[in-house]
Formats: structure tokens, C-alpha cells, sequence
């Protein structure tokens, strides 16, 4: 248990870094890109294509198991006094387990997805160059897969603090 | 039949949220449910499958993450403090000079900061141990930091703003220009209450500061030129042609990073969580999007949207009662949904409704984010009212501080009220 | 009437706003004629682009939510290799009523074509035109000169090669960003038809408007069928379909004229000033379009393997020489043109087996 708790930091953690490596390329592309061309009139090639296709979805999707496993996703948290402490564990087990089954779902969808875009070798034209994006589509089945494990993970940790207590 | 899947879905979404699941996962578990009900499971699976990819891949979207980053940078390397010094030497001598000086801060950083929260969290920190030092009732600043907040989203750049644009399919620089206007009246609105304040109750807000610090007028204009620098480039770069609205948050981010690395304010651990707060705040952010969009495919297969539309113009209110209903809409989301959230589950509803009315979308735009932000303040749930509790905790209880911000709902009144009833006021720079 | 009993309605999708020509005619014109050419069995209900805009279509049509719609081969370029090899060809658009018959006889006599659309999932029904593409700018263009180191969108691989080849910047911006970017000076001009200054309101962001022929948009399909629905339609109602989609096609292609007009007198109005090329430049974009049609073999066969691919082009061209004679034999009348595709191209296809 507590193996698979470490693992599934480390994972997290390893997805933001990657999420932040995505912001941070982001930021480097366009603003290169800007002054590139009102210098040297010389566009970056693709910058588009890289911002939507490659950047975004990585930063935006991939730490999703990182943002649920720090517990930041919004929700309503306006009624949550309706429920009482004890009432509230049950509340939140029944939400981390249809989480999980709304993420597995996610997970199998993309998947698929992304395997027919690998089947066809997906591309976009960048002007006159075709720009590859089959790899992209497999971003979302690890990010939803990731988001599964670490909201089933929290089941039982729900649990195990009210034996503690 | 597509009808009542679409109500039985709305009801089922409020349960969902009741019960706490994540709003995004609401938004896309009702929808899926509800159009493998009307289209089949594979039909649903498959536009569920292409949903996300197809969301986040917008280029316009690029600039949340960027405006995002720009504003932590800020905040965590301390360019705010700079600019509260500068306001003081406007204000400090007016009754309640303090929180008059607080909240064009706020309105200074706010032209650097894409959302409220930021805004709040930025301010609140410095702003309110200051006030309280000089005498202020400690639920009045941190109310007058809390409302001060607001003006971060009003004031370009604007995250809301930016999504609103990309869903109501409207100039982002457009709707941005309509919320200076906005964000200045807000503020000088506040800045009134403060007057009246300190005018009827010495009590809560002193009309002089007591242990009133000399400040080197030179010095706190010096310091504020990081800030300057920056609205500067980022406006400037935009309207001279250098870069379009969604380009310029990547600018303002690479210009935010050099310029606190360069004045020494950014070490390794704040830069760290700048960038780390903005993927989290993106990432839940724009997961609440993916499920939003699929709940408008939902609700529009539905035939809901036809219904409600042709409800409001079988009832035929005038304009100024379709505003009523508008208002009181998002005033009472507001109570309880974060700004993204409330603003995706409705306009999928109104947009159509709007049409038929021709009401301007820029205009609205502004409106609604005004209304919005509005909710952020007000009880049980307002995202700026816990910022500032996280930040300012000693000072205030929630509900101290719920108290405190109160009569500033007053003047946010005021402005919606002005926003409706001479709309040119928005689109006096757009013309 | 037992027929309304058995009625099947088709959900269709334009993908675009209603105020756009490929949603006023082309699929008005479908929900409008499609039950009285089938005696009332088909009908259309007609989608918005909130549920399926062009970039989703392809998601639209696969996932069984949408029956027809609006697709654009450009933004699925690897599902149709073939397809695009001859729709990407904008340059030899001269008259783009013979553009979107051309098309329609070249895909539908294409084995390679057909076998793609297949896989995909789609079948072809016709295809319609803008308007002649020219330079709409805020820097005046006439000499060849004038476009060295220019920023210019172009909207197509072809059109980037064009940019190039004349010394200036083919920049890649998304059609909503259009105004934008021109208007705060990101670029210098676009290649695009007027109309777009009616759809976009360029005549408050461009200075300049270039006449000089720069083909058209052509690669569409204007109303893709999903294979499934295609597979439960009698042969009889398929013929009808596709006939009713050839006429709203050539409706929509000269709808597009009409607005690119409307573009000329809205520039006029907002005094943008229309200038003539030189002949070098004239002369330099004919040069190109022949060297180019070489290229495009050449890049055609070696990045996506297409064979026979000179071959293939230089039927194609034949067909549009062929649909030029009668487009202007026709005077461009879009009925007659429709009544041409259907003698020429569809009288000699057997709907049991067509797209299956
Ligand atoms: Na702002
Ligand atoms: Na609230």
C-alpha cells in the first residue's frame, strides 16, 4: 500500500514537472517567435501547431493526477455542512470512486482514439509541412489512466485515517 | 423525449454538485449519460473521446496558462509592494487613505494579473497588516482587499474575459477594452464607500492614519517601475501591432520572469511555485471547459435550449426584465459556483436567447464577468473571502470578513446597475 | 399520408454560422428540395456549429451524431492523401463554377479517391467554390517587388509556395485571428476572397485590395454522408441526395460571387483602394502555377506516397478545362451547371453500389 502511495507521488509529481516543462517551452516558443519576426521578419516554423497540438495539451491534461491527487480540482463545496464529519467520509468515497469510474471511461475513449489517430499517422499542414500529431492524442489516455489510480487510491486512505483517529 | 433527458440531466447535475463531485466531472458524466440516452453509447463514447483533445487545442486558450503565469510571477516575487507604496502617495492624505491606496493597487496590479484571486491573494498580504497597524477595523481591510480583488479580472488581461471570448466567439481585444471602463468605475466606486465610511464610522476606518510612516515620495515611484515596465510592453506591444491578445500573455510572462530576475526579487522556490500554481489553476480550469462544452452539445441536442429560448420570447420580457432575470441569475449562482463553472453551465442557455434580443455579446461580456465576480465575494462560497483568509487569517474570521466586505456589494450594485442602464459606458473605448 | 409516417430525417450540419453562404444556400437549399425530390421520405434538420463545427466534423460523422455535413479535406489531411493532392491545387481555380464540378467528376472517377473516403467512413457527394482569391492588404501591392519580405496569410500549402516563391512571409494564423492580425499590423495582407471582408469586417482592417487571380477554395466536400446512413438509403434516394446536393453546391459557389461583390462595395465604402498588378507579376504567378504543379507530383509522392501523381494532376486539369467550356457555355448559371453534373458525372454512376 504504501509502495503504491510513493509510486503514485512520484508519478504525479513526474506529470507536473512535464505540465511546467510545457508552460515554460510555451512561453519560450511564442515570445521567441514575436521577436524573431519584428527583428528579422523569421517566423518559427509551426509555432502554431506546436502551441495547440503539443503545448496545451500536455499542460492542460497531462497533470491531471497531479491537480486530483492535491485535491484541487473545483467543486461545490457550499453544501458540504450538510453532512457531518462521518457523513462526509461516505461522501467522499462514493466521489473518488465515481472519479475513477468517469476517468476510466475517459481513459478507454482516448485511447482508442489515439490509436486510430496512430493508424492513420495523423499530421496538420504547417504551411507547406506536415506537421505530425498522432503522438499528442496519446497524452489523454495516460492522463485520465493516471487520474483513475490515484482516485481509487484515495478509497481506501479514506478509511484508514478513521481508524487512526 | 430530448426534452425531458435535458431537465433530468440539469437536475442530475445539481445532485452531482451537491454531493461534491468535481464540477467537471459532473458536467461530462450528465452529458455522456444523457446523449448515449438520445444518440446510443457509441455515438456518446465517441464525442466523448475527441471532446478534450479538440477543447484544449485552441490557440486562443493559449493565452490563459501565459496571463496566468505573468500574474504569479508578480505576486511571488513581491512587484506589488512596490506599487502600494506608489498608490499611498496619491492617497494616504484622503480619510481612509490606506484602503483608497490598497484598492488602485489593485486596479495597477490588476493590469498585470489575469484573475481575482491572484489579485486578492497579492494585495491582501501586505495591504492588510498595514491597515490594521493604522487603525482600521481588521474586517473592514480585509473586505476592502477582498472587493479590491474583483478589479483583477475587470482589468485587462482577464482570464474570464478570455473564456467568455473564446465561447461567445467575440473579440477578446474588444471585450477587454469594455473592461477598463468597468474596472475603473468599480474602483473609484469602492474608493467612495471608503469615504463614506470613514466619514460616518471614524470607528472602522480612521480618517488619519495613526502611526503614519514617511514615505519618500521618489523612492515608492522608483519602485513601482518594474510593474510600469510591464503594462507598458504588454499593452503596448498589443496596440502597436507587435503582437495580437493572445500572444501577449507569453510576452508578459518572459518580460514578468527577466524583470524579477533582474531586480534580484525571484529566487529558485518562488519561481518554482509561480509556475507550478499556474498548471493547477490551468489544468482545473480548463477540465471544467472540456466538461462545459460537452454539457452545451448535450443541452443543445437536448432541444432544452429551443425551449428555454422560446419560453423567454413567448413570455416577451422587455429588455430591462430579461436584465432582471439575468442579474438575479448569476447573483444567485454566485452564492455558491466559482465564477468558470457558472459562467460555462449558463451560456449555453442564454447565448441563444441573447441573439434573438441582439443584445451586443461584447457588452455582455463585461456584464457578466462584473456579476461574476461579484459572487466571489459574496457568502457561503467566495473564492476572494477564503484568499484572504488564508493570507490574512489572524486578522479576520470568515465570517468577520464576509461582514466586512458586505457594504462594498453596495457599490457593485451601483455599476451593474449603470452597466444596464447606459450600456455606452462599456463601449466607450471601443468606440 | 402514410408517407410522413416513414420519413427518415437526416441530421446535417453546415458547420458554420447561419449568415454563411455554405449554411444559406448549401443547406437550406438540402432541407428545402430534399423531401420533394424523395416524395417526402427524406427530410433535413439542419445542426448548428455549437454542436458540430468544421473542425469536428469528422468527429461529427464518425461518431453517428451527424448523417451529412460541410468537410473540409484541409483540416483532415491524412485521412485523404488523394483527395488533397488535386483540392489543394487552388491556383488552377479560374472559374469557380467549373472548380466544384471539376472536383466532383475527378473524385468520383478516382478509384484512390473513393477507396480513402471509404475508409474513412464518408461518402462524396459534390463540391462547390469560393470566389477568386486576391491580395487584401494594408501595404500596396502591384510590382513584384512590393511583396518581398511581406506577412501574408495563407490559408493553404499552395498559397505558402506561392508567398514564397514571390519573396514573402507565408504566416500560418487561424481564420478567426484574420482581423486581428491585420488590423494591429501582426501581417501585412491576406490571400483570401472579398467575401471574407463581409464574413470577417476586413474593410476596417486592410488598406489594399490586389486584383490579382489567385484561384479558389475548392477542397470541400458539401455534403459528406456518413457511410452508415449511406448504406440505409435506397439507390433511388441516394441519386436523389446527390442530386439535390449538386445544385445547392453550384447555389453555394454563386452565393460566394454575390459577397465577394458586396465585399468590393463595402471596401469602397470604407475607401480601401483597389489597384491593378503589373504583368511581371501577372507573368510571375503563371510561371509559378507550372512549375508548381511539378512540385506538388514530386512532394505528393514522396511524403505520402501517392502514385501516378502527374498523372492524376494532369487529369485533373483536363476536367477543369472540360468544366470551364461548359460553365461558360452555361453563362455560370448555377441550374444549368447543376444539370451538367447531372448528365456528365451522375448519369453514369450506378447508386446500388456507388460509395459502398
Ligand atoms: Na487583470
Ligand atoms: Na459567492
Amino acid at each position: 500500500m504504501k509502495l503504491l502511495e510513493r509510486w503514485l507521488d512520484r508519478t504525479a509529481q513526474g506529470v507536473a514537472l512535464l505540465g511546467a516543462l510545457g508552460i515554460l517551452a510555451m512561453m519560450v516558443h511564442i515570445t521567441l517567435d514575436i521577436f524573431l519576426r519584428s527583428s528579422i521578419s523569421v517566423s518559427i516554423p509551426a509555432t502554431q501547431e506546436l502551441v495547440t497540438r503539443y503545448y496545451m495539451v500536455t499542460l492542460a491534461l497531462l497533470p491531471l493526477a497531479w491537480v486530483e491527487r492535491k485535491r484541487s480540482m473545483i467543486f461545490v463545496e457550499a453544501f458540504s455542512g450538510l453532512f457531518g464529519s462521518r457523513g462526509l467520509r461516505v461522501v467522499d468515497s462514493f466521489v473518488a470512486l465515481f472519479s475513477a469510474s468517469v476517468y476510466a471511461i475517459l481513459a478507454v475513449a482516448t485511447w482508442d482514439k489515439a490509436m486510430e489517430q496512430y493508424d492513420i499517422g495523423s499530421y496538420v499542414m504547417s504551411l507547406n509541412f506536415p506537421m505530425p500529431v498522432w503522438p499528442t492524442y496519446l497524452i489523454l489516455p495516460v492522463a485520465f489512466g493516471l487520474s483513475t489510480l490515484v482516485t481509487l487510491a484515495r478509497i481506501p486512505l479514506l478509511f484508514t485515517k478513521d481508524r487512526e483517529e | 423525449m430530448g426534452i425531458e433527458i435535458g431537465f433530468a440531466g440539469l437536475a442530475l447535475l445539481i445532485v452531482l454538485l451537491v454531493v461534491r463531485i468535481p464540477i467537471a466531472l459532473a458536467l461530462i458524466s450528465v452529458s455522456l449519460g444523457g446523449i448515449s440516452l438520445m444518440f446510443g453509447w457509441d455515438t456518446a463514447i465517441s464525442l466523448l473521446a475527441s471532446k478534450p483533445y479538440e477543447f484544449v487545442s485552441k490557440w486562443t486558450l493559449s493565452a490563459v496558462p501565459m496571463f496566468l503565469l505573468m500574474g504569479f510571477i508578480c505576486y511571488h516575487s513581491g512587484l506589488t509592494s512596490g506599487l502600494f507604496n506608489a498608490a499611498k502617495v496619491f492617497f494616504r492624505w484622503l480619510p481612509g487613505g490606506i484602503a483608497i491606496s490598497s484598492v488602485f493597487a489593485s486596479s495597477g496590479f490588476a493590469a498585470v494579473c489575469g484573475s481575482s484571486v491572484a489579485c486578492a491573494a497579492a494585495m491582501g498580504r501586505i495591504a492588510i497588516p498595514e491597515m490594521v497597524k493604522s487603525g482600521y477595523k481588521p474586517s473592514f481591510a480585509c473586505g476592502t482587499i477582498a472587493a479590491g480583488g474583483t478589479i483583477g479580472a475587470l482589468i485587462p488581461p482577464s482570464i474570464l474575459m478570455i473564456v467568455y471570448g473564446v465561447f461567445a466567439q467575440v473579440s477578446i481585444t474588444q471585450v477587454f477594452l469594455g473592461g477598463i471602463t468597468i474596472g475603473l468605475l468599480t474602483a473609484i466606486s469602492y474608493a467612495m464607500i471608503i469615504l463614506a465610511v470613514s466619514w460616518l464610522r471614524p470607528d472602522i476606518v480612521p480618517r488619519v492614519a495613526k502611526d503614519a510612516e514617511n514615505i519618500d515620495p521618489t523612492r515608492a515611484l522608483l519602485d513601482v517601475w518594474p510593474v510600469l515596465l510591464l503594462a507598458l510592453l504588454v499593452f503596448g506591444g498589443m496596440f502597436s501591432g507587435f503582437f495580437t491578445a493572445t500572444e501577449a500573455g507569453a510576452v508578459g510572462a518572459a518580460g514578468a520572469l527577466l524583470l524579477s530576475v533582474a531586480v534580484r526579487k525571484l529566487d529558485w522556490t518562488s519561481a518554482k511555485k509561480a509556475f507550478l500554481e499556474t498548471l493547477a489553476t490551468t489544468s482545473s480550469l480548463l477540465i471544467i471547459g472540456i466538461g462545459a462544452s460537452m454539457f452545451t452539445l448535450f443541452l443543445s441536442l437536448s432541444g432544452i435550449a429551443d425551449v428555454l429560448t422560446s419560453a423567454v420570447s413567448g413570455w416577451d420580457p422587455s429588455y430591462l426584465q430579461l436584465m432582471i432575470v439575468v442579474v438575479a441569475i448569476y447573483l444567485v449562482l454566485g452564492l455558491f459556483m466559482e465564477p468558470f463553472g457558472a459562467m460555462l453551465v449558463t451560456l449555453p442557455v442564454l447565448l441563444p436567447i441573447f441573439e434573438v434580443y441582439d443584445i451586443n455579446l461584447i457588452w455582455f461580456g463585461v456584464l457578466l464577468v462584473k456579476l461574476l465576480e461579484i459572487g466571489m465575494i459574496t457568502p457561503p462560497v467566495g473564492m476572494n473571502i477564503f484568499v484572504i483568509r488564508g493570507v490574512a487569517g489572524k486578522y479576520a474570521s470568515l465570517v468577520d470578513i464576509f461582514k466586512g466586505v458586505a457594504i462594498f456589494l453596495v457599490a457593485d450594485l451601483v455599476v451593474v446597475a449603470l452597466i444596464i442602464g447606459v450600456p455606452e459606458i462599456v463601449m466607450v473605448m471601443n468606440n | 399520408y402514410g408517407q410522413a409516417v416513414t420519413a427518415k430525417e437526416l441530421r446535417v450540419a453546415p458547420g458554420v454560422p447561419p449568415a454563411h453562404p455554405a449554411t444559406d444556400p448549401l443547406y437550406t437549399t438540402l432541407q428545402e428540395k430534399l423531401p420533394e425530390a424523395t416524395d417526402g421520405r427524406l427530410t433535413a434538420k439542419l445542426l448548428g456549429p455549437e454542436i458540430a463545427s468544421l473542425s469536428e466534423m469528422r468527429t461529427g460523422i464518425k461518431s453517428g451524431l451527424v448523417d451529412a455535413g460541410l468537410f473540409l479535406s484541409a483540416y483532415f489531411p491524412a485521412d485523404l492523401t488523394e483527395f488533397n493532392l488535386v483540392g489543394d491545387m487552388a491556383f488552377l481555380g479560374a472559374n469557380p463554377q467549373a472548380m466544384g464540378a471539376a472536383l466532383t467528376e475527378y473524385i468520383v472517377t478516382c478509384a484512390d479517391c473513393q477507396a480513402e473516403l471509404k475508409k474513412l467512413g464518408v461518402v462524396f457527394t459534390s463540391a462547390h467554390s469560393t470566389n477568386i482569391y486576391q491580395i487584401l492588404s494594408n501595404k500596396p501591392v502591384t510590382e513584384l517587388e512590393d511583396l518581398k519580405g511581406l506577412r501574408l496569410r495563407a490559408g493553404g500549402p499552395q498559397y505558402s509556395r506561392w508567398a514564397e516563391a514571390m519573396g514573402a512571409t507565408p504566416a500560418s494564423i487561424p481564420v478567426g485571428e484574420q482581423f486581428e492580425a491585420l488590423s494591429q499590423g501582426v501581417i501585412d495582407g491576406t490571400l483570401a476572397s472579398t467575401a471574407d471582408i463581409v464574413s470577417f469586417r476586413l474593410d476596417d482592417a486592410i488598406k489594399y485590395v490586389t486584383e490579382v487571380p489567385l484561384g479558389t477554395f475548392f477542397s470541400d466536400i458539401s455534403h459528406a454522408v456518413s457511410l452508415n446512413t449511406w448504406k440505409s438509403l435506397s439507390a433511388e434516394d441516394r441519386q436523389a441526395l446527390i442530386e439535390v446536393s449538386s445544385l445547392a453546391s453550384t447555389l453555394c459557389t454563386d452565393r460566394w460571387a454575390t459577397i465577394s461583390d458586396k465585399g468590393m462595395g463595402m471596401a469602397a465604402k470604407a475607401g480601401v483602394e483597389v489597384l491593378q498588378p503589373s504583368q511581371a507579376l501577372i507573368d510571375a504567378t503563371q510561371a509559378f502555377v507550372e512549375e508548381d504543379l511539378k512540385t506538388a507530383a514530386s512532394q505528393a509522392g514522396e511524403r505520402y506516397g501517392i502514385e501516378n501523381a502527374d498523372a492524376k494532376l494532369a487529369r485533373f486539369q483536363e476536367l477543369v478545362t472540360k468544366w470551364e467550356g461548359i460553365a461558360e457555355a452555361a453563362n455560370n448559371d448555377p441550374a444549368a451547371v447543376a444539370d451538367a453534373m447531372n448528365s456528365e458525372i451522375w448519369a453514369k454512376v450506378d447508386f446500388s453500389t456507388y460509395g459502398i
